[in-house]
């Protein structure tokens, strides 16, 4: 007995500690907010194509941390809130990206445009 | 699956590499034989992103947080690593993203300033423009300004030729009329001599041959005073008319004009007409102020006979009574 007491009691500890460490983890509303943050930021981006579907990854992920957190589940929620912000984050360079190619390319014309017309045509 | 000791003594020895990674440790973690791949190919994206050198200095914050993420997942557990490589995945994708906005952003920023650039081309090219139209505008008003002179010095020597052209023709009209004048003068002066010589020549000269027929006085101014068929008298007879005409005075005076019979009747009665007037004309302008009365009586009354030549010269005579 004696030998199976400490054995016991560690087991005890162990489960205590488990059980402990997931009730120790405070609700991650920071990560959440900043999650939502970035999905409106990338949101008013208006991505197309695998920015939108970063996006929408973003969303389901924050809705499951949104879930999870309602659930008392922090530590899930919290690693849910982290993934979502991260595909947001992909969303909103991706989305960012796309319209400065657009506004490069517009430019670009522009000037050729320009050129052409005030600076060859005229000579 | 990973085993769970490895995993552990792996996460620690990246956890260490991780550490000295913050200072540009991929090759130090490189050297790992048992490197994680999936971390090793996110970080072969991030060093060629760092190695991209029109990337440098993109996407700062975003790379910064993939490194985190790729450090992390390099030292997650086994059970956090599924979520572990979901975020660092996403934000190695996002660094590039960003990395790629931020030069479209730099590039999009160059082309506005070149479209500045474009437009101040411009803007000097149509001043440079502007500027040559106005010298050339300023040439050419230049050049009509040098007509219009040209022009007015030619008006004006035009004029000038056109007012001593008529300042010429007003001398030689004034020379004309100095001369005309000149003639004018020389000629009255010759009548003025000639006149004199006149009055001297009638002061000497004898009075024409005369009889008395009661109390009148005829003087028979004879036929060789007249040229033969003619009016005028010689200058010798001329001088005794003039003579006469001072004897006259202011006493009434008849002349009467003679032909010899040659000749028509009718054209020896105006000739006898014609120096009959001849002479009483002669007897006025010399001063005989009465009246005088002229007659042409042809070859009526002859005083010596035609027959002869002798008798027609004096039956050729102009008769002048002095009453």
């Amino acid at each position: 007995m004696t030998r199976n007491l400490p054995a016991g009691l560690a087991a005890a500890f162990l489960l205590a500690a488990l059980l402990g460490g997931c009730a120790s983890v405070p609700p991650p509303t920071a990560e959440l907010d900043a999650a939502d943050r970035a999905i409106r930021t990338a949101d008013a981006l208006e991505p197309r194509g695998p920015a939108q579907q970063a996006l929408d990854e973003a969303r389901q992920r924050l809705a499951a941390a949104r879930d999870a957190a309602s659930r008392k589940r922090h530590a899930e929620a919290l690693v849910a809130a982290q993934q979502a912000e991260a595909a947001a984050a992909v969303a909103a360079a991706e989305a960012r990206r796309a319209t400065l190619e657009a506004e490069v390319d517009s430019k670009a014309a522009r000037n050729a445009e320009l050129r052409r017309r005030l600076l060859v045509q005229g000579d | 699956m990973r085993p769970f000791r490895s995993v552990r003594i792996h996460a620690l020895a990246r956890g260490l590499a991780v550490a000295a990674a913050l200072a540009l440790v991929a090759p130090a973690l490189a050297a790992d034989d048992e490197i994680d791949p999936v971390v090793a190919r996110l970080q072969a994206q991030l060093a060629q992103l760092d190695r991209d050198a029109q990337l440098a200095g993109m996407g700062g914050v975003e790379r910064l947080k993939a490194q985190q993420a790729v450090q992390a997942l390099a030292i997650a557990k086994s059970k956090e690593y599924a979520s572990a490589q979901f975020v660092a995945e996403r934000r190695v994708r996002a660094a590039i993203a960003a990395a790629q906005a931020d030069a479209l952003a730099r590039q999009s920023s160059e082309l506005d300033r070149e479209r500045d650039q474009i437009m101040v081309a411009a803007a000097r090219r149509d001043a440079d423009a502007a500027r040559r139209d106005a010298e050339r505008l300023r040439m050419q008003n230049l050049a009509r300004q040098e007509e219009a002179e040209r022009e007015r010095v030619a008006a004006a020597e035009t004029f000038a030729l056109a007012e001593q052209a008529k300042a010429d023709a007003e001398q030689a009209r004034r020379l004309a009329a100095s001369r005309a004048r000149e003639a004018a003068l020389a000629r009255e002066e010759a009548e003025l001599a000639n006149s004199l010589v006149a009055e001297a020549l009638a002061a000497d000269a004898p009075l024409p041959p005369s009889r008395s027929v009661g109390p009148a006085t005829v003087y028979t101014l004879a036929g060789s005073a007249f040229a033969s068929g003619r009016a005028a008298l010689t200058t010798e007879a001329n001088a005794s008319l003039r003579r006469l005409a001072m004897e006259i005075g202011g006493r009434n005076v008849e002349v009467v004009g003679y032909t010899d019979s040659q000749g028509a009747a009718a054209a020896n009665q105006a000739l006898s007409l014609r120096r009959a007037e001849a002479v009483a004309a002669i007897l006025k302008e010399s001063g005989a102020s009465g009246s005088i009365r002229t007659d042409g009586r042809g070859a009526a009354d002859p005083v010596a006979d035609n027959g002869s030549a002798e008798g027609r010269a004096a039956n050729r005579r102009v008769e002048i009574t002095v009453r």
